[in-house]
């Protein structure tokens, strides 16, 4: 049996560290959209753009940190608007920077996905038909281009700056597990029932922000993690960037054009940026304000930007202690039981009498399909799931990432126990496996539901806990506690 | 005995049998000052706490809304709110007011008068409550003739003072309040649980971040008076051995410099039995930001909701009535107690019986004795008849917007079931309002599952059965008000 664990990890840890280093900061952006109909990512169903509502970019952030003029620790962080990187991306990029980037440890650079519902799909085999669309495999090319030179410039566009950090509060997602008197959930499930309890589990309204300056302290990029996916219009038959693309523009209009704005998605498995409760009362406020619902929460972002900006650009620092370690490990993947098989075998055997033109038909038995795979290989060997989590240190402030659509609960223990003084969580961040997905609490795999069914999760509670051990012994590394 | 919605053992309705059209809407607000000038106990610890009269960090006041409505110049229906710095109200407080009151509100139904509480912790005592003794403050009885006075001569001056107005609402966002009850590997929950253990797994509840406010004008819409509703009681500063209305003595100083001395606010809590004014995550995080805005912890909450109130009323006030559908609707119905089990009983006993026997008792170990002696006085009595439970329910539709009490410390999943069904645009929930039985948190299913404070017998005169009850009585009698 393949043995999982704090301290037996597949593969060691890369750590580059610099303390109390001057800190070099580069940032860049790049429209990642074409001037053709492309697939979008995000639902069961193949939609193929009909226009851009807002280009979705690629936003560039590099890092390095230098003690006494030598290069100490470094970063490339970016924020993509896509539903998921899927690992092969993630991998080109580094092979392409590679050998661009003099000096830089592609292992050093990640991807996080912004979680849109409305950008590019990637993965080739994700839809049986493109119809006359830009296919992916040729998409993701013109996408790889595109981000290999935003980097390049990005690192080669390199300054002294500083950074500053702070907390700010925007209500912008909900839980959206909605749970019912016979304890089991549903994902957007009725709550205006006699049967409905309430909603499963947390809702955080924190938002991160992370800012970075030129030595003159003019504000050059800002990364905001935001713990709600951006998917408010999530079933359009567009290009869009979903709330994110107003917020890009509001700040881009209070802090000047070149600013470029990194939105990266906190821990939100269970979150959705829309109301589930009071939504009349919600909808009257943006008929007043004459804002859309996606419009109305960039406005709550930028509200909090600018508040907390406001305090903490007075401490700003050009000297830091920076840390970037790169775990590479394996947890457990989630085992199937012999009922979970059947109750998948029996969805699958339903889908596959329907015709696979319907591409929502196919995406199902393709949904069901890995599922048996899974309890077929399990036979052999324990499931396991690779993962590279990214943990940061710049000055206070601790960075760590997940690959998965993490559900809140895991956030709060990592927040519970992170020794750094403000610890900033990112998900859909550095895939290692072709399979990362919904990563449910404990408490959401006994309600079932999509999100928690075992179909929509490799990885359960087990490899969930052993993702917050590892993240917070990578903390307390960097930390020294 | 059975219990049901529709054959519970007493449900009186009093009010509008019918929700009138349209009506003018009369307006009157006032404040009374309800610190005393002697050495006070206040409620919310176990242990006694004095406050002296020298030391104090912020007045306790009475806010009043009074408002009617009119059609063709007649009184269609009325309403008393008051919000009240005290940490809850005891059971014969309203129904001694109202009478105190007699014969002084001319052309008002004193059923229509509800009392609510902020449940700050520092607070003037109703009563002598758990504890033994109030170590030598003003005795409590001395203290209610006091409240009452200062109250009544507010409530005369509101309602006498009424005249037309013109009234907007809307729905605001501020993050005040965290979920405190801490769960661990193992089911098991603490209020105010550790989260820096390897066993914690998750905030047991959701979180509320709405503000609701309903804003007053008179009829050159000059600001009066606001209400507004915020998921978390005021206890920043539960410790201190002083008086103080805590964050809404902020919230308050700050909307008078903006819009007058003689704005009047009442502050009135959502449902919160399971969130408090404290970070139970990024503490930290949160305590460096207050740091670098120069504010402790109930000015940053007060400068969060005043934010959302301007917010909120930069687009309200685009959207202000002076005819709205005004009805009031008062429901007096019995639910279920929680049943003490035999273990729980035996929990009770085994923690009784040591107290009892010290001679001497110290800090709060009084009030934890009669705390535990009440459960087993419970448990006696379940064997005689079944625990009933008195409440007495308000419901109030202004225009669009629906207003429903209860009375207990209700936990968050009460208020979002109440919500998802209200049929009202929007709804604002206020708790330890109207209470007409002993204060009593309210906990939800999973609470009572994971124990502790707030959710053991002890805390819950009701439990999820009544809870539930309570539920649909609040959406019916919502549902009563916006028939068309």
């Amino acid at each position: 049996m393949k043995k999982f664990g704090v301290g037996l990890a597949v593969s060691a840890g890369i750590v580059t560290a610099g303390m109390a280093a001057e800190l070099w900061v580069g940032a860049a952006e790049v429209s990642i959209t074409p001037d053709r109909p492309i697939s979008l990512a995000g639902q069961f169903h193949q939609r193929i753009s009909k226009k851009v509502e807002s280009p979705c970019m690629a936003n560039v952030l590099a890092l390095e940190a230098r003690d006494a003029g030598k290069p100490a620790g470094q970063a490339i962080l970016i924020s993509v608007d896509v539903v998921s990187i899927p690992v092969e991306v993630q991998r080109a990029l580094r092979t392409r920077l590679g050998a661009r980037l003099a000096g830089f440890d592609t292992n050093m650079l990640f991807l996080a996905a912004t979680h849109t519902h409305t950008g590019p799909t990637l993965n080739q085999e994700r839809f049986n038909d493109y119809g006359e669309a830009m296919q992916p495999k040729d998409y993701v090319p013109f996408m790889l281009d595109r981000m290999a030179d935003a980097a390049a410039k990005a690192w080669d566009g390199r300054k002294p700056g500083a950074v500053a950090w702070g907390l700010g509060q925007a209500v912008v997602g909900h839980n959206r597990r909605v749970v019912y008197a016979d304890g089991t959930a549903v994902m957007y499930g009725k709550s205006d029932t006699p049967a409905f309890r309430g909603l499963e589990g947390w809702e955080d309204h924190a938002v991160d922000v992370l800012c970075f300056t030129d030595a003159e302290k003019r504000l050059l990029a800002a990364a905001l993690a935001v713990p709600c996916p951006s998917q408010t219009v999530e079933g359009l038959y567009e290009v869009s960037a979903d709330y994110w693309h107003h917020v890009r523009e509001s700040l881009k209009a209070k802090y000047g054009e070149p600013l470029v704005v990194l939105g990266f998605c906190g821990p939100a498995g269970d979150q959705v940026p829309r109301a589930m409760l009071r939504g009349a009362a919600e909808a009257r406020m943006e008929r007043l304000r004459k804002l859309s619902h996606k419009q109305e929460l960039a406005r709550r972002i930028v509200a909090a930007f600018d508040e907390t900006w406001e305090v903490i650009r007075t401490d700003l620092r050009a000297d830091v202690p920076f840390a970037h370690r790169v775990e590479r490990f394996q947890v457990p993947g989630r085992k199937l039981t012999d009922q979970e098989y059947a109750e998948a075998k029996k969805g699958y055997d339903e889908y596959a009498k329907r015709d696979e033109k319907e591409t929502a038909v196919f995406s199902r038995k393709r949904w069901y399909k890995s599922t048996l795979e899974r309890y077929e290989a399990q036979q052999k060997a324990d499931p396991a799931n690779t993962l590279e989590v990214h943990v940061l240190r710049v000055g206070d402030l601790a960075l760590a990432t997940n690959p998965f659509e993490l559900f809140a609960d895991y956030a709060m223990r990592i927040h519970g126990r992170s020794p750094a003084g403000q610890t900033m969580l990112v998900q859909l961040a550095s895939p290692a496996d072709e399979r990362h997905s919904y990563l449910p609490s404990d408490r959401a795999v006994k309600g079932g539901g999509y999100s928690a069914v075992p179909q929509s999760t490799p990885v359960g509670p087990e490899g969930g806990q052993m993702l917050v051990e590892r993240t917070l012994e990578a903390l307390k590394l960097l930390f020294g506690k | 005995m059975k219990w049901c919605v529709g054959f519970c053992v007493s449900a009186l309705v009093v009010g509008s049998a019918s929700v009138a059209a349209s009506a003018e809407l009369w307006i009157g607000a006032a404040e009374a000052d309800i610190t005393p000038d002697q050495p006070v106990s206040l409620t919310g610890q176990f242990h006694v706490r004095v406050a002296p009269t020298n030391n104090i960090l912020s007045r306790c006041k009475a806010n009043v809304l009074a408002l009617e409505s009119r059609e063709n110049g007649k009184p269609a229906d009325c309403a008393l709110l008051i919000a009240c710095d005290v940490c809850y109200l005891p059971r014969d407080i309203q129904p001694r007011f109202r009478e105190y009151l007699a014969g002084r509100l001319k052309g008002f139904d004193a059923n229509k008068l509800l009392l609510t509480a902020t449940h700050t912790h520092t607070g003037p005592a109703l009563d002598q409550g758990w504890y033994d003794d109030v170590g030598g403050a003003m005795p409590p009885e001395e203290y209610v003739a006091f409240f009452f006075d200062r109250l009544a001569v507010a409530v005369v001056k509101a309602w006498e003072g009424r005249k037309p107005g013109t009234v907007a609402w809307g729905l605001g966002h501020a993050v005040t309040s965290q979920n405190r009850r801490s769960v661990y590997a193992g089911g098991s929950a603490k209020m105010y649980g550790g989260t820096d253990r390897p066993e914690f797994r998750n905030l047991e509840g959701g979180e509320d971040p709405s503000v609701d406010i309903l804003f007053f004008l008179d009829a050159e819409r000059k600001p009066v008076a606001t209400a507004i509703t915020v998921a978390c009681t005021a206890q920043v500063d539960e410790g201190l051995s002083r008086l103080d209305a805590d964050y809404w003595a902020d919230v308050r100083d700050d909307l008078r410099r903006r819009y007058g001395e003689q704005y009047v606010v009442l502050g009135l809590c959502a449902p919160a039995g399971d969130l408090a004014p404290r970070a139970m995550l990024r503490k930290g995080t949160e305590a460096r930001m207050e740091r670098l805005r120069k504010l402790n912890r109930r000015q940053e909450l007060a400068r969060r909701i005043v934010r959302a109130f301007e917010d909120t009323w930069e687009v309200a006030q685009n959207d202000l009535r002076t005819d709205v559908v005004f009805a009031h609707r008062v429901e007096r119905f019995d639910v279920p107690g929680r049943k003490i089990t035999d273990l729980e009983y035996e929990t009770a006993k085994n923690n009784y019986l040591p107290l009892a026997a010290k001679a001497t008792l110290v800090g709060g170990e009084a009030a934890h004795k009669n705390w535990y002696k009440r459960t087993m006085t419970r448990y006696e009595a379940q064997i005689v008849s079944a625990p009933r439970y008195a409440v007495e329910l308000h419901a109030l539709r202004l225009g669009d917007v629906a207003i429903a009490t209860n009375p207990f410390e209700l936990f968050l999943d009460y208020g979002m079931r109440i919500q998802a069904r209200s049929p009202a645009e929007q709804t604002v929930l206020i708790q330890l309002a109207s209470p007409v039985d002993d204060s009593t948190y309210l906990p939800s299913e999973r609470a009572t599952q994971g124990g502790g404070y707030s959710a053991v017998p002890e805390s819950s005169l009701v439990g999820p059965e009544g809870g539930q009850m309570l539920v649909e009585r609040t959406v019916m009698a919502i549902t009563a008000l916006f028939e068309k």
